[in-house]
């Protein structure tokens, strides 16, 4: 992963997060969940234009809208979930 | 007649949807997570400080991913695809513009010293692990902005810390002339101007970008605010006595220690005796080594260098030898319990106030 950025970070996390396999498998991860999520957001629009609920062009890319806000917010949490309850759950 | 508002930027689908992704991330983090990293520690038995919890939890799952967490989540925000540095820069005519107009209005509110030398402790560290720090771009403020509420999971408390602080600042202050030092975008001194509508609030800041939306939030809110470029460290522009409250938020653990002790002075030098400072910050640690070996792990993987060397200062002290009396320290909200570890991560917010000593009296 190359999140870290330059600056006055010290070596000593460095010395914390050396473990590189979980570097790759949490940086990974925390892509791909970030895509699932966008791909659920895009789904959902293609089936609430189905259903009649939705005017807008199917798969439109348009902003988050306030009415959307509570049904991303419910399946951010999902994803997030399934992610990590290995680790917390 | 006000104008018409100037365009604002805003996050497209895959930045908002990003955001939201990193929010659920802290929140599952501040919760499960962070709770199967205590059930560990407690198993670890008897330890001699945060040092040895740190070794003995090194190559425990939960830790490991909490750590990471911590630390790349930060990164992957800014600087991630949908990350808030290009969301803004993509923008940046947009935010230049919308500053612009509203410097436009009211000009003697924001008063900027494009000759500010800025420490070099603030120059050289990305605080909060923002690349580059808050100071340089003209959008920097707009990013912090829109950090904020990932970055100290106040949006995922109930309370509003800023709301909270104006309306108890409300019943204690002495007077109504207010300077908030360190006052970022603004949300102290918007609060305190709602809180207290007869009230002479100033804001000051060694950033610029960050002043500049500051006033256009409170020209957005119709708030009468000054915002002031200047140093916390010696409120040069600032002139002796002539505040009755001085308040710092969330500023004096970016301090290393010779500069919050004068920060201390300075804040002694403009107020009037019997003025009173009120900061927010975090220093006393609840759940005792535990607590510590968080907070610690959090300033570590949160680029915060000074964070630590807050703990070990002796405030009270520090607080009289730059002239002030009657220190009171105690955690923030009223109640929350020092022996003991919250349910959920928070950061150990400690509200600090003093009396500035009458004339004779000062240091
Ligand atoms: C973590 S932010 C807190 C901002 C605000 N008080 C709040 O509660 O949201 C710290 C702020 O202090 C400013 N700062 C840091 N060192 C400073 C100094 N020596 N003088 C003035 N401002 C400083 C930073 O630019 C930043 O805006």
């Amino acid at each position: 992963m190359t999140f870290q950025s330059e600056g006055q970070r010290s070596a000593e996390s460095e010395r914390f997060f050396a473990d590189r396999s979980v570097d790759a498998l949490m940086g990974s991860a925390l892509s791909l969940t970030t895509e699932l999520l966008l791909l659920s957001v895009r789904q959902h629009r293609i089936e609430e234009a189905v259903r009649g609920r939705d005017s807008r062009p199917a798969g439109g890319e348009v902003p988050l809208r306030p009415a959307e806000r509570d049904w991303v917010r419910d399946r951010a949490d999902q994803v997030v979930a399934a992610w990590l309850d290995p680790f917390g759950g | 007649m006000s104008p018409p508002a100037a365009p604002a930027p805003s996050l497209d689908l895959r930045e908002d949807v990003q955001r939201e992704l990193v929010l659920a991330t802290r929140r599952y983090w501040a919760g499960p997570l962070y709770r199967r990293v205590v059930a560990g520690a407690r198993r670890v038995g008897p330890v001699s400080g945060p040092d040895e919890l740190e070794r003995a939890l090194a190559r425990m799952p939960a830790y490991q991913a909490f750590g990471w967490l911590e630390q790349h989540l930060q990164t992957f925000k800014y600087t991630g695809p949908g990350g808030l540095m290009p969301a803004a820069e993509r923008q940046r005519q947009v935010i230049e513009a919308m500053l612009a107009a509203s410097e436009g209005r009211h000009p003697e509110r924001l008063v900027l010293d494009p000759a500010m030398r800025l420490p070099d402790y603030y120059r050289d560290t990305d605080f909060h692990l923002v690349p580059g720090g808050i100071h340089s771009r003209s959008w920097d403020g707009v990013v912090y902005e829109w950090a904020a509420g990932t970055a100290t999971m106040m949006q995922n408390e109930s309370t509003d810390v800023h709301d909270s602080l104006a309306r108890y600042l409300a019943t204690v202050t002495p007077g109504r002339r207010i300077l908030d030092v360190g006052c970022g975008f603004g949300p102290t001194v918007r609060a305190l101007a709602r809180a207290l509508p007869e009230a002479t609030v100033t804001g000051c800041d060694l950033s610029a970008p960050v002043l500049r939306l500051a006033h256009h939030r409170a020209l957005a809110e119709a708030l009468t605010l000054r915002f002031v470029q200047a140093n916390g460290e010696d409120l040069g522009p600032f002139p002796d006595r002539s505040v009755d409250l001085v308040t710092a938020t969330m500023f004096i653990h970016e301090l290393p220690p010779p500069a919050l002790r004068a920060m201390l002075r300075a804040a002694r030098r403009v107020l009037r005796p019997g003025g009173r400072l009120v900061v927010l910050d975090f220093y006393l640690v609840p759940g005792g080594t535990l607590g510590r070996f968080f907070h610690l792990g959090h300033a570590r993987r949160n680029g915060e260098p000074f964070m630590p060397a807050l703990l070990e200062l002796d405030l009270p002290a520090e607080l009289r030898a730059a002239g002030f009396s009657a220190p009171q320290i105690s955690p923030y909200p009223p109640g929350q319990p020092l022996d003991r570890l919250p349910e959920s991560w928070r950061l150990p917010w400690t509200l600090i106030e003093a009396e500035a000593l009458g004339g004779s009296d000062a240091a």
